[in-house]
């Protein structure tokens, strides 16, 4: 014969840890159920010093089919491949906002910049081209802000190169061609006109 | 099916609470020692094709001691009418109504009262029972009463005379190509790669017996492979040349020859272009490598050696195959809009009579690289790549985006910037569509574009993106507006022909 008191421990502790099961089981699904918070996904620039300078960014937008010059106020580091990267992740952060005129799917960044002589390499995240929408339209106006933007916050290169993950790579997303340099020039001036060219 | 559980029947000398208690207390163990539920991968499941007069249908196998098995379940439900039971470890199966009676563990099966040894033991898995696979054609024959044909390594099992059987034959006039005639109609998805050209069939019960390899005595095409692998049968055809695939209209007949020929083959009454000196082609520019007024570029690769005029006009119908481009709806794939609108283009064309080749006509998948290869071997003036795109509204109308050629890179054009020389003809191309999608009202914005291949094109290239008029992305897959695109696209490019300007 069990003595009472035992009896009633452990129904306590057992009652106890139900309670605990519970709370965790509900736990986890809320944690599982919760929107991922894309604010927390956005690329996060160095911590820098110094004065903060003015930066172009070059903003798509789907709806127009055009890009936009934009400024943005940032604390630059001094090293160039820095510098490049610190922009790109401020321009990727506008893309990523809600509402943004040109989404760019959920932890979308920026690995590194490479800067040799005159050609700028830029290193995308794996979530960045593997989230990125399929389409000739909406990849090339992605690839033409980076460079358009990488190009304005380093005046003297004259190519860029993009890798994903460090990989070369044929395309973004099923159209843009990464397998090539893009030359600055010619990027510059397909971004005039279709600055001037009527949206749909 | 019923279903017994030996175990239970002993009292066991627990406390009323603890009796009580114990399975909740069990239950709490196993959810807090358990993971988190997370979608696991699926691994990699090896399946047996199943070809039958009712249909087809594919069975997951799984391993026991090394050896394949099979669910009897998932094999026998699709073939007729099944019921079983279970009686402790006898587990009975009545199938048409013939009884089959298995038992746990064990090698011997009665079938329709008659005793049958398995290659190896049967098992009960879950309450359902697996058999090796290689005892399944004497398991099946008497249930079926229709020959059972198990090809164990492709992984394929065809049940009655479903068969699809074909004979290959190589012939010479116009060109050298190979004719594949079948039993029945048949749809094989098609992909090429340098040097060869592969056909599955993955829906077809296709069947060869020896020789698995079929000589020709050819340069050109010198063999034909058949072999099954996990689940499918592939015709492998090797060649020296760019090969496509052309189908009779009743899909019984392939005609697999070098790129040229088939086309010329493909309407071989239509008058034949005249070559005379088009607007088209661009003014040679000071140190590139251009052609000579009226004559074709050199091309890239070696090309088999025309014994027809060559097509006017390449028509690409983007993506294809394993590579379905972008998703313009939840059951809409880029792949089917393009090869959609791609045959309307080609008929239009072909009804105004310009020579098209279209580099696939189904659903294969073809590389950017092979597509350029395609169409610089064919010496085609025009190359009209479509895509299909959810974003904005209308048609743009892109060209290759390059910069300007400063330098000679002598008698060869670079691959990575063939279309240099051309960029002045495929704007005017582009400008001539542009002018008569706008006849019928069709929103038009003409750019450059990163899009490959349209760089390693030495033709006038243009890449047609096609979007919905409206909101509704399903127009896209209308008929109406298909044609309606693809009509104005051909008007175009005959305009272009002609000399036109936009």
């Amino acid at each position: 014969m069990i003595p009472r008191h035992l009896k009633i421990t452990f129904a306590l502790l057992i009652a106890a840890a139900l309670a605990t099961g519970v709370y965790v089981w509900t736990l986890n699904r809320h944690a599982r159920q919760a929107p991922q918070n894309t604010q927390l996904q956005q690329p996060v620039a160095p911590p820098t010093a110094g004065a903060p300078v003015t930066v172009s960014l070059y903003l798509a937008d789907d709806q127009q089919g055009t890009l936009r010059r934009d400024e943005a106020s940032l604390s630059l580091p001094s090293a160039p491949s820095l510098r490049a990267q610190a922009v790109l992740r401020a321009l990727i952060a506008r893309y990523t906002q809600k509402d943004s005129p040109h989404p760019l799917p959920a932890g979308a960044d920026v690995n590194d910049v490479y800067v040799v002589n005159t050609t700028a390499v830029v290193d995308l995240n794996d979530a960045f081209a593997s989230g990125h929408r399929s389409g000739v339209m909406v990849e090339e106006m992605t690839v033409l802000s980076l460079v358009q933007t990488l190009a304005a916050t380093l005046p003297g290169i004259t190519q860029v190169k993009i890798l994903v993950n460090g990989q070369e790579r044929d395309t973004l997303a099923g159209h843009a061609d990464l397998a090539d340099f893009y030359d600055v020039a010619t990027v510059n001036r397909v971004v005039a006109q279709m600055g001037g060219a009527s949206g749909q | 099916m019923r279903w017994t559980d030996g175990r239970r029947g002993g009292e066991r000398p627990w406390p009323a609470l603890a009796k009580g208690l114990g399975p909740a207390l069990a239950l709490l163990l196993l959810l807090l020692c358990s993971p988190a539920p997370q979608a696991q991968p699926a691994a990699a499941q090896e399946r047996l094709s199943v070809y039958a007069p009712r249909g087809s249908f594919s069975v997951p196998l799984q391993q026991h001691a090394g050896l394949d098995y099979i669910g009897i379940l998932d094999l026998l439900d699709p073939l007729g009418d099944l019921s079983v039971r279970q009686e402790g470890r006898k587990w009975k199966v009545r199938f048409n109504g013939a009884e089959v009676e298995f038992q746990d563990g064990s090698s011997g099966v009665k079938v329709a009262n008659r005793r049958l040894e398995l290659s190896s033991p049967f098992y009960l898995q879950d309450g359902r029972g697996v058999v090796p696979l290689a005892s399944i054609v004497p398991l099946l024959s008497p249930l079926l009463r229709q020959p059972v044909d198990l090809h164990e390594t492709g992984r394929r099992l065809l049940i009655g005379d479903v068969a699809v059987h074909f004979t290959a034959q190589l012939t010479h006039a116009p060109a050298d190509s190979v004719v594949l005639n079948f039993s029945a109609p048949v749809n094989p998805s098609i992909a090429t790669e340098p040097g060869r050209l592969r056909m599955t069939f993955a829906h077809e019960p296709l069947l060869h017996t020896n020789p698995s390899i079929i000589t020709f005595d050819n340069k050109t095409i010198p063999s034909l492979i058949y072999h099954e692998v996990e689940g499918v049968a592939e015709l492998t055809i090797d060649s020296s040349v760019p090969l496509l695939a052309r189908f009779s209209p009743d899909r019984r007949t392939i005609t697999v020859g070098p790129v040229v020929e088939i086309v010329a083959q493909a309407k071989p009454q239509a008058p034949s272009p005249a070559p005379a000196p088009s607007p088209a082609v661009p003014a040679p520019t000071p140190g590139a490598p251009t052609a000579a007024p009226g004559q074709q570029p050199a091309p890239l690769t070696t090309p088999p050696v025309p014994s027809a005029p060559p097509p006017v006009v390449v028509v690409d119908a983007s993506h294809g195959g394993t590579e379905p481009g972008a998703a313009l709806s939840d059951t809409l794939a880029e792949k089917d809009v393009t090869l959609g609108i791609a045959l309307r283009l080609h008929n239009d064309l072909e009804n105004r009579g310009l020579r098209t080749l279209l580099l696939r006509n189904t659903d294969t998948t073809l590389s950017l690289d092979q597509r350029a290869i395609l169409a610089n071997t064919s010496h085609a003036r025009f190359y009209i790549s479509i895509h299909a795109g959810s974003l904005g509204t209308g048609v743009r109308l892109y060209t290759a985006l390059l910069p300007p050629i400063t330098t000679a890179s002598g008698p060869f054009l670079p691959w990575d910037t063939a279309q240099a020389s051309f960029l002045s003809s495929s704007q005017t191309l582009s400008g001539n569509i542009a002018s008569e999608l706008a006849k019928v009202s069709v929103a038009t914005r003409q750019m450059p574009a990163p899009l490959p291949p349209l760089n390693h094109i030495a033709g006038a290239a243009v890449a047609v993106e096609v979007a919905a008029a409206g909101a509704d992305v399903s127009q896209l897959n209308s008929p109406a507006y298909q044609e309606q695109v693809a009509s104005a696209i051909a008007a175009g490019v005959v305009r272009a022909q002609q000399g036109g300007t936009p």
